[in-house]
């Protein structure tokens, strides 16, 4: 068994018994790598029974162990081959140069300013941002939707089709907020997708089995639109752009329809797909769920008011930074803060609402103010750093 | 709802052709096909189960005028389900052919739900023709023909005159003539096809006049049975008819005044289902007339270009172009009443309908360059150009003949004036004298009507030809602009 993060984290999930991230990830190896018949029906037969077991008694996953240590064992056997060697002429799929979109009309005109980024194979770039700043605007510039005032775009991905926006289209897929109404079964749509994106005959089946028990809408298949909810759309919309393996993937607030545990396994799908060995894509999203935007993000782009205020590294946001922040919450005040957390440490607090920021200097490390407020017998129930978030963004204060 | 009522193969094939054939799939032909051909047989059943009323088509019009409309609603339908499902709007692969196959499927499709009244037709008209046999009818007919001098039911069946001097008008009932009253027109005089009908002059012969009362009577017995026996009812009195004939007869001239007629419309009701009978015996069926099948061609061509047309282009975009070409006819009919009510208004409106095909012509070229930006503009005239181009051609064609002298105007041409010459006889009377160029004229004449047919016929089949080949390329001129950046 190659070794990589790839295969240790389906053993860590085996040992762990968390057998949804373990079936969905052995579902992942069917589609990547080149397996036997014999072993990718085991492993479909171990995604089914683990949907079957979860419908009906989730606390009986323990019945999967068996099966679950037997792939694992036939698993540890194989020579792994790519299913799909990505061709690839360049990892940018996406490329703006200082492009700008203003819209005249209306009560408050609007001006996204200059921003230049790429999207590149495998990583994720999030868009964040206040309501009404641009995010949407800028998701619905990179899907070809509205066109740029200035500044230039390119595919590089695609070699000579470069400047070509069918071809584009044909490579990239864009799930917005409001999903377009579809008709028919939900089978039918996804067999069609796949068809015009020339996988077609058994292959098509297979794909079509494999993302449906992939992202447990196996049951939803002959459901039609009216049938199913909000949140069961926005996966069937991921599956149906999934399927056909798009170099980008732009979501517009993709989160908005879903319940929090939905929205964990959405985002942790989202980067295995990005990252993918056979068919990586570049994905770029939307959403006001910054933290959990940022735990998958390679990238961030922070707009404020059209303007451009971080586009870069998530990992390397706030690295240079004068300050560390926090954000706490808990049964206190803000004068109760105030006076246990005094200087010389250049603490200064800042009622977000629902929660406090501290900022403080740079030294300040995060246990040594939980430890002040835990001396202090602070009653805390949220406490986060946010001192390389861009969560700091939308306070202007700090 | 195809699938609840479909049979579980055809279901099966929709699904192969899902995931192998797409275009196919959208089109859904597998279903028109077999709903298509239960329909045909619901249509041709339909016309072997209608009563036949030989003396009246509404009654078959009217089932012929409530099967387009089902087929209408059903093709409505079936666009909607071929419309609902778009490879170009959401950017599936492209291949060249495609669109050959699927103006091919979607004209095809369309033809079916359009012919769908056809079987009715044609099955009506074959039980209609085989209602009796040929030589029964033409019994029949001239059975009629030769009874009729001794049904009176007008003097117009017999040699009749006006008398000036006492104003009214006389009748022999010895000497008849129009004798070959139910014989349909259009068969008159084939003697050739139908030798077996009484022309006029045997008819003559054969009718004698007849004194005896009962004979007469006899006569006319058979003359109502034979209208019965085709659904007319004659209703008159055999005994009163034998008494005019015999008073008529014997009297030999006499006025009108004094006999009574009576009612002879049946006649016409006979004449109207002896017309019927042949048309549907011997007659071309109006369907498989050339002017109705070139018809059915352009509405069948016209609906596929709009349905492909709305398939690649946004909806409002479409919805403009329609809204654009009914109103610019009116527009220019405007233009030219104001513009160019000095000369003349028919050809200055003629000229701009010209104008804008030439710059609905040149957006191709605007739209074929590299844009960056999706452009409405552009669009509606390409869209302009892809709906008109088959037409214009023939337009062109027509009024080159119509306002120059490009076919030397054969039309209007009023020969046998150009070139006569009139002289005075040897008895000082004016008469039209000939000379060569009268003859040339009249070969001239058919020279440019068949050099004109000859474009015309060109300028007909060229453009459906040269439009189906380029038929991928302007897909492409469509995609493209589907896939381009909106301003908004």
């Amino acid at each position: 068994m190659v070794e990589n993060k790839f295969t240790q984290q389906l053993k860590e999930s085996f040992a762990s018994k968390d057998y949804s991230l373990f079936t969905r990830r052995c579902l992942d190896f069917t589609n990547d790598y080149k397996l036997p018949e014999s072993l990718v029906f085991d492993i479909f037969e171990l995604r089914k029974s683990f949907l079957s077991i979860i419908e009906v008694n989730p606390s009986q996953q323990e019945l999967l162990a068996t099966e679950a240590a037997s792939v694992l064992e036939k698993l540890k056997n194989q020579d792994f081959i790519l299913a799909n060697s990505p061709d690839k002429i360049s990892d940018c799929v996406f490329k703006a140069t200082d492009i700008t979109k203003q819209f005249h009309s209306g009560k408050s005109p609007f001006k996204l300013h200059p921003i230049s980024f790429e999207l590149k194979l495998g990583e994720i770039t999030g868009v964040v941002g206040e309501n009404g700043n641009g995010k949407t605007t800028l998701l619905r510039i990179i899907s070809g939707q509205l066109a740029t005032d200035t500044g230039n775009i390119e595919f590089p991905a695609l070699g000579s089709f470069s400047n070509n926006w069918y071809e584009a289209k044909n490579k990239f897929a864009f799930i917005p907020q409001r999903i377009p109404k579809w008709h028919g079964t939900l089978l039918e749509n996804l067999l069609f997708f796949a068809t015009i994106h020339d996988i077609t005959g058994e292959q098509n089946l297979k794909q079509i089995d494999y993302i449906l028990f992939r992202l447990g809408l196996d049951k939803f298949r002959d459901l039609t639109w009216d049938q199913i909810s909000s949140g069961y759309r926005m996966r069937f919309e991921l599956a149906k752009m999934l399927l056909w393996r798009p170099h980008l993937l732009i979501l517009d607030e993709p989160l908005a329809n879903l319940d929090i545990n939905a929205q964990q396994l959405f985002l942790q799908d989202l980067k295995f797909f990005a990252q993918s060995q056979s068919n990586p894509i570049a994905i770029i999203l939307s959403s006001q769920q910054l933290h959990e935007i940022e735990r998958i993000a390679d990238n961030i782009i922070f707009i404020r008011q059209g303007k451009t205020i971080y586009n870069g590294k998530q990992v390397e946001f706030g690295i240079d930074r004068a300050v560390n922040s926090f954000e706490v919450a808990g049964n206190f005040t803000l004068q109760q803060l105030q006076h246990c957390l005094t200087e010389p440490m250049g603490y200064k607090i800042e009622d977000a609402g629902t929660a406090f920021i501290i900022a403080c200097k740079v030294e300040v490390k995060w246990f040594e103010v939980l430890s002040i407020l835990q001396k202090n017998e602070f009653e805390l129930n949220y406490y986060r750093d946010i001192s390389q978030s861009t969560r700091q963004l939308f306070h202007k204060d700090i | 709802m195809f699938k609840k009522i479909a049979p579980g193969f055809l279901n099966r094939l929709d699904t192969y052709l899902l995931t192998k054939y797409p275009i196919i799939w959208i089109s859904k032909v597998h279903y028109v096909l077999w709903f298509g051909l239960l329909l045909y047989l619901l249509s041709t059943a339909i016309g072997f189960l209608v009563p036949i009323n030989l003396t009246s088509r509404a009654d078959d019009g009217l089932w012929f005028v409530l099967l387009s409309v089902v087929s209408f609603i059903i093709s409505w339908f079936w666009g909607y389900r071929y419309l609902i499902f778009n490879k170009e709007k959401n950017f599936g692969k492209l291949n060249f052919t495609d669109e050959y196959k699927n103006f091919f499927l979607v004209f095809f499709s369309i033809f079916v739900f359009v012919w769908f009244a056809s079987p009715f037709v044609i099955s009506y008209n074959t039980k209609m023709a085989h209602l009796y046999t040929d030589e029964e009818v033409i019994k029949d007919i001239n059975t009629l023909n030769e009874l009729e001098p001794y049904i009176p039911t007008s003097y117009y069946s017999y040699e009749n005159t006006y008398d000036t001097l006492k104003k009214q008008t006389y009748f022999n009932i010895n000497k008849t003539n129009n004798l070959n009253n139910y014989t349909p027109y259009r068969y008159l005089n084939d003697t050739i096809n139908f030798p077996l009908v009484l022309s006029n002059y045997k008819l003559s012969l054969s009718y004698k006049p007849i004194s005896d009362f009962e004979k007469v009577k006899s006569k006319v017995s058979l003359h109502i049975s034979i209208c019965k026996k085709y659904g007319v009812n004659p209703g008159i009195n055999e005994t009163e008819i034998a008494q005019n004939y015999i008073k008529a007869q014997k009297a030999g001239w006499m006025s009108v005044e004094e006999i009574n007629f009576g009612n002879d419309y049946y006649k016409e009701e006979m004449r109207v289902a002896f017309n019927n009978l042949f048309e549907a015996k011997f007659g071309k069926l109006f369907i498989w007339d050339k002017d109705f099948l070139w018809g059915m061609f352009y509405v069948v061509f016209s609906l596929s270009l709009l349905l492909v047309l709305f398939k690649l282009n946004y909806w409002k975009q479409f919805l403009i172009t329609i809204i654009v070409m009914g109103l610019y006819p009116l527009l220019a009919f405007i233009v030219s009443q104001i513009l160019f009510s000095f000369s003349n208004t028919e050809q200055s409106f003629q000229w701009l309908i010209f104008l804008f095909f030439m710059v609905t012509a040149i957006s191709l070229f605007v739209s074929s360059k590299k844009q960056t930006k999706f452009s409405p503009f552009i669009n509606i005239l390409n869209q302009v150009f892809f709906l008109i181009v088959i037409y214009m051609p023939m337009m062109v064609v027509y009024y080159l003949r119509r306002y120059t002298n490009l076919f030397h105007d054969f039309y209007s041409y009023n020969y046998g004036s150009a070139s006569a010459k009139t002289e005075l006889n040897m008895y000082g009377q004016k008469i039209e004298v000939y000379d060569y160029t009268y003859y040339l004229d009249q070969y001239l004449y058919t020279y440019w009507q068949n050099e004109y047919d000859f474009w015309f016929a060109i300028a007909k089949y060229l453009p459906i030809i040269l439009f189906l080949i380029a038929l991928p390329f302007m897909k492409k001129l469509f995609v493209k602009q589907l896939a381009l950046p909106r301003r908004t």
